[in-house]
């Protein structure tokens, strides 16, 4: 338990306050406390500094506190803790389950114990401030099933069942600590300003549809999606690539990397004017200089020290003529069981997926998949969810009515599977033609929020040497009217 | 969109320039010079063709009402000022200009599509590029209609407009109403009716000189106003 509370505030200037303010909320809700009564101090005055600054204390401002108010074995024991090394992203997390499973391992026999003592002598205890004789096997049983909840519930503090009328303090609780969190509503964020400032991410237990017809930038919104989500968020994920091979993700991935702001400078020593190009590395055709610089971009993103999350790309088996619903599940909470920090899963594209029944028509087969994929994003980890972004094919009757619609889809072309439209939390859609693909522009929609209003269309730059999507922030009034001038003066 | 000037400095080709990096955030960018005047051109023309051609204003009364319901009664003179309000706006702003004729048409449409009797002297050019009145109102941010175009009688043609007004209302998006000094939209025109003068009565009139068409409360009955006169005769 000493890691887990050092891995909450800073002592060195390289502990980086972003990630131990995720490990302080994930302690909040697992809902741990501390046996040491300094411990237990020390923890309480953290969540109260957090909840003022909306950042993780420095040691040195803890013990300053306790030794302003003279207790100086919480002083002691701050020291102590310093000397430890602390915990982040994955690692941390893990640290924290094999407390909770401790946890878990002593209220079963608690509560087993008191269902005993329940089934043969009967107890008394507290409800709503009444008192309650509990006596037989019924009511042992009925015990059981109650406290049964806090065993199985994961460790991010999430109610699996309830009863909202009598739920009332703890959905005060519940928040205050939203109020309090700086991250609290934040989902997994795309990195695309327009989309991230409405939507604010996919978040757990919703399902985000993207939609868009062949070379719509479908999979390529994905991969830079996981690669901000690694890189800038540093939150790790999971890539379902049905479609791309391996090499080719990868290969896409390194490729945006040669594009990091980071590399500026190198990239100017190294003459490469914004990134290196995606075919050539898929070729083997860099010069020199180039695969000195690709060297190291992959250096970079291999680097511990950096604490980018993980992005784990997982293809089909190749042993097995389907991948279903059974398969992704299991795939994606064994990688979950390695990797904790994992939070969001994206299936490239739904439309490769095979349905746990056999049905006669696509219609039907995508239906179950969309609605199996809900259930995931819902279930996933026993309850405690994830976002799951289902990847999803336009037809072409679509294309072409979007196409002389100025590129604006609509919820009628994903009526092949309507199932797209009633399940997922989001729904959104990229279009690409022509002249957008010469302008080196995407255009984005949504199509349905369930949570919150939608956003604007706009449009999204597009590096395409190395299929890097990113924000290219429309010009402001201002400039648009200075810019109308100088047109005026040029024609 | 236009496609970027492979030479340019400022963005090597790419058509964006960096934005800003506002941390933990992917870097943002904007588009470069290079393309923002092609584009705006594009977008001008998109809305209506010919329109980067008009004559050149130096202001415009109409400037800063781009989300405000309009009537103007400028005729021709109002391209410049339309050219001078949309050349200042960004390319992803969409305006569009449609005649009363278009309107007429897309409500026909889908009359031509079920195969029934169209009884309007223009049946023949019926198309169904937009199948209803939303489907040709809605989409633009700032929808412009054209009036004086529509010649041949047809009874609803009032209708057509006064529900491509309500409609727009509805989505809460402005419309400009763009007529002819010699042919103003009033009682007579082949548009006018009650209802659209309750619609047009709230709109504003930018830069009218004084005289110009208003609307009138009511359209003429029709029936022939009787003066008598001391001598008894009807004139």
């Amino acid at each position: 338990m000493k890691t887990i509370l050092r891995s909450t505030f800073r002592v060195s200037p390289s502990d980086d306050g972003d990630l131990f303010l995720r490990n302080a909320q994930a302690l909040v809700d697992s809902g741990l406390g501390f046996d040491h009564p300094e411990d237990s101090a020390i923890w309480q005055w953290v969540q109260d500094f957090i909840v003022q600054y909306h950042h993780v204390p420095d040691s040195s401002t803890v013990q300053g506190h306790f030794e302003a108010v003279s207790q100086f074995p919480v002083v002691d024991r701050m020291e102590a803790l310093s000397i430890e090394s602390p915990k982040t992203q994955g690692n941390f997390l893990k640290l924290l389950e094999s407390r909770v499973e401790n946890r878990r391992l002593r209220m079963t026999g608690e509560i087993l114990r008191e269902a005993g003592n329940i089934a043969s002598t009967g107890i008394t205890i507290k409800e709503n401030r009444k008192e309650v004789h509990l006596r037989g096997p019924i009511h042992a049983l009925r015990y059981v099933m109650d406290r049964a909840h806090d065993v199985i519930a994961p460790s991010t503090g999430i109610h699996l069942s309830g009863n909202a009328t009598y739920d009332g303090d703890a959905f005060l609780r519940r928040y205050e600590r939203v109020e309090a969190d700086p991250l609290a509503g934040l989902g997994q964020l795309t990195g695309i300003h327009q989309m991230d400032i409405v939507l604010k991410g996919a978040k757990r237990k919703e399902l985000w549809t993207h939609a868009a017809f062949t070379g719509g930038l479908k999979s390529t919104l994905a991969i830079n999606w996981h690669y901000n989500q690694a890189v800038f968020y540093r939150h790790s994920n999971i890539l379902i690539s049905l479609e791309m091979p391996y090499e080719q993700v990868v290969n896409i991935l390194y490729s945006i990397h040669t594009a990091h702001p980071k590399f500026e400078s190198a990239r100017k020593a190294a003459g490469i004017s914004k990134s290196l190009e995606y075919e050539k590395i898929r070729d083997g055709e860099l010069t020199p200089t180039e695969k000195q610089f690709l060297k190291l971009c992959v250096v970079d993103l291999n680097d511990p020290a950096q604490k980018y999350g993980g992005i784990h790309i997982e293809v089909a088996d190749p042993d097995k003529s389907d991948f279903n619903m059974n398969d992704l599940r299991s795939k994606a909470e064994l990688l979950y069981s390695k990797d904790p920090a994992i939070r969001m899963v994206t299936i490239d594209h739904a439309g490769l997926m095979q349905s746990r029944h056999r049905h006669n028509s696509t219609t039907e087969r995508l239906n179950e998949v969309l609605r199996d994929l809900k259930r995931l994003a819902m279930s996933f980890n026993r309850g405690m969810g994830i976002a799951v972004v289902a990847l999803f094919q336009i037809s072409r009757e679509g294309f072409k009515a979007a196409e002389k619609n100025g590129g604006k889809y609509n919820l009628t072309h994903l009526s092949y599977a309507n199932e797209a439209e009633r399940s997922s939390d989001v729904v959104t859609a990229s279009f690409v033609d022509t002249e957008l693909r010469e302008s080196n522009l995407v255009k984005f929609q949504c199509l349905k929020t369930r949570d919150s209003a939608p956003f604007q269309d706009f449009y999204s730059g597009v590096l395409w040497k190395c299929r890097r999507i990113y924000t290219t922030h429309d010009i402001t009034p201002d400039a648009a009217r200075k810019i109308g001038g100088e047109i005026d003066l040029e024609i | 969109m236009s496609a970027p000037n492979q030479e340019c400095d400022k963005c090597a080709g790419s058509g964006m320039v960096p934005a800003g990096h506002e941390k933990p955030h992917p870097p943002t960018f904007r588009r470069c010079e290079c393309v923002l005047h092609l584009d705006i051109l594009e977008n001008v023309e998109r809305g209506l063709k010919g329109l980067t051609k008009a004559p050149k204003v130096s202001s415009s009364p109409f400037t800063g009402l781009e989300d405000k319901d309009v009537w103007t009664t400028q005729g021709d003179d109002f391209l410049a000022h339309l050219r001078h309000v949309t050349l200042r706006k960004p390319s992803s702003w969409s305006f569009r200009v449609v005649s009363d004729a278009e309107l007429v048409t897309a409500w026909l449409a889908s009359i031509a599509l079920k195969g029934g009797d169209i009884l309007d002297a223009d049946a023949l050019k019926i198309s169904t590029r937009f199948i209803t009145v939303p489907d040709l109102v809605v989409p633009p941010d700032l929808l412009i209609i054209r009036m004086g175009v529509k010649q041949a009688r047809n009874q609803a043609a009032p209708e057509v407009l006064a529900e491509a007004l309500n409609t727009r209302m509805h989505e809460g998006k402005p419309t400009w109403i763009w007529d002819e000094p010699h042919h103003p939209l009033n009682s007579g025109h082949l548009f006018w009716s009650d209802a659209v003068a309750r619609i047009l009565s709230r709109y504003q009139r930018p830069g009218e000189a004084k005289g110009a068409p208003t609307t009138s409360s009511k359209t003429p009955s029709g029936r022939k106003k009787v003066r008598k006169t001391l001598r008894g005769n009807n004139q």
